[in-house]
C-alpha cells in the first residue's frame, strides 16, 4: 500500500520518495536571507508576499527531483509516521486472523 | 504524459516487449481495510498500548423443550444482569463465561471502549450424549454438573447430534445490527464458528454388561474452522447500540437432545483506556 497524500504543493504516493537531503551552503543561506527580507517587507508595508525556502532536495522513485520546504518536510514526516502506525495495526489485524 | 511525483513506467524494454510496471510495495494489502484502519488509528491517536485482540461473545442457554418462536438479541444483558433459560425462562445472573466484559447496559460498549470487527460466528454447542447431570440452580443453571462417563450413561443419552446441528443451522435466523441498520444476516449455517468450538472425540461403548447398549460421545462444530469475514470492517464506537438478533422460525424441540448453548462471536481489534 502506497497511500497518496497531499504534501504542501504536491500530491504524491509517499513511498515513492527515495531520499531526502537537506540543502546546505551558500544557496540555502541566500534563500533564507531573501525570505527574511520578504518577511520584513510584509511587516513594514502590510503586504502578503510569499517566498519559499526550499530547504530539502527530494528524489522520487522515477528519478525526478522535487523540493520540500520545512513545512512540507514536516507534513511528509507526519504522513510517513501515520502510515507506519497504520501498517503496524494492519499487521496486528493480520495476526489476529484478518484475511487478505 | 508525465505527472510529477507519480510513477512513470520505465522505457527500458526491447522493441515489442511489454513495458514493466514499477514494483510497488505491499501489494497484498487490502486498500479498503487499510483506509479503515488508517482512519481508526487517526481517531485513536495511534497509541498501540490501548489495542488488543477482541472477540465479543454472548451465550444463550437453551434448555430442554420446544423452542419458542420469538427473538433473542445477543449482547444486550451484561455481566451481572439477569437472563432466562430460553425455553423455561428460569432466571440467572450472567457471568464472565456468558458474555464479554466490555458489554454494558443497553447493548453497547462502555465509554472509552471501541472495536473494529471483521468476523462474525455462531456456535451451536451440540454434543453426542447427555451430561450425567446439570446444575439445577444458581448462576450456572443448565450447565454441566457431572459431565459423566460411559459407565454412567443411559440408553436414552445417545443423541443424533448431526440432526440436532442441522436443526439449529436451518431453524434459527441471525442478523447483525448497529443502531437501526442490519448488516450481515442469514440462517445459522451462514456464520460458521471459525476457530472456536470443538469437533470429533468419539468414544464408543457397547457390551453385554451395563451399559449394554452402544453409545458414542462426540462434539459437532458449526462449520469447518473458518469464520465468515465481513467485506467491510464494522466500527463499534462506544455507547452505540449493536447486537445480533436471533429469530426462531422453526420451533423444533430439544426435549430429548439436552441443553444446547448458542454462542455468537464478533471478532476483531479492540481499543480500551489504558492507565499508567
Amino acid at each position: 500500500m502506497n497511500p497518496v497524500k497531499k504534501i504542501g504543493r504536491y500530491q504524491l504516493p509517499i513511498l515513492n520518495v527515495v531520499s531526502i537531503a537537506r540543502r546546505e551552503g551558500i544557496g540555502l543561506a541566500l534563500n533564507q536571507g531573501i525570505c527574511r527580507i520578504v518577511d520584513l517587507i510584509n511587516q513594514r508595508f502590510k503586504l502578503n508576499l510569499a517566498w519559499r525556502v526550499n530547504a530539502y532536495d527530494v528524489e522520487l522513485i522515477n528519478g525526478r527531483h522535487i523540493k520540500f520546504t520545512g513545512l512540507e518536510k514536516q507534513q511528509y514526516d507526519e504522513a510517513m509516521e501515520l502510515h507506519g502506525t497504520a501498517m503496524q495495526v494492519y499487521g496486528i489485524c493480520r495476526g489476529l486472523g484478518l484475511r487478505t | 504524459m508525465a505527472y510529477q511525483g507519480y510513477d512513470i513506467p520505465p522505457q527500458i524494454g526491447f522493441v515489442g516487449s511489454s513495458i514493466p510496471g514499477l514494483p510497488t510495495t505491499l501489494d497484498e494489502v487490502n486498500p479498503a481495510y487499510y483506509d479503515q484502519i488508517l482512519k481508526f488509528v487517526m481517531d485513536k491517536g495511534g497509541r498501540l498500548a490501548s489495542f488488543s485482540g477482541v472477540v465479543l461473545y454472548d451465550t444463550l442457554r437453551i434448555d430442554a423443550g420446544v423452542l419458542p418462536t420469538r427473538d433473542f438479541v445477543f449482547f444486550q444483558n451484561p455481566v451481572g444482569a439477569t437472563q432466562g433459560l430460553f425455553v423455561a425462562g428460569t432466571q440467572y445472573s450472567k457471568q464472565d463465561i456468558d458474555i464479554h466484559q466490555w458489554i454494558s447496559n443497553g447493548g453497547q460498549l462502555s465509554q472509552g471502549y471501541e472495536a473494529l470487527l471483521w468476523e462474525i460466528g455462531v456456535q451451536f454447542h451440540v454434543v453426542g450424549s447427555l451430561d450425567n447431570s446439570v446444575q439445577t440452580a444458581g448462576n450456572a443453571i443448565n450447565l454441566a454438573l457431572d459431565p459423566g462417563t460411559l459407565t454412567t450413561a443411559a440408553a436414552a443419552d445417545g443423541i443424533f447430534m448431526g440432526n440436532v446441528m442441522r436443526a439449529f443451522q436451518e431453524s434459527l435466523f441471525f442478523s447483525f445490527f448497529i443502531n437501526q441498520t442490519n448488516f450481515e444476516l442469514g440462517p445459522g449455517w451462514r456464520f460458521p464458528s471459525g476457530c472456536f468450538g470443538a469437533a470429533g472425540f468419539a468414544a464408543q461403548c457397547s457390551g453385554a454388561t451395563a451399559p449394554a447398549f452402544a453409545i458414542e460421545d462426540g462434539y459437532l462444530n458449526n462449520g469447518f474452522g473458518w469464520a465468515y469475514q465481513m467485506p467491510v470492517m464494522r466500527h463499534l464506537p462506544p455507547l452505540t447500540k449493536f447486537g445480533v438478533r436471533m429469530s426462531v422460525q422453526n420451533p423444533f424441540t430439544t426435549l430429548l437432545t439436552g441443553p444446547v448453548r448458542v454462542v455468537v462471536t464478533l471478532g476483531g481489534l479492540g481499543v480500551q483506556p489504558v492507565t499508567g
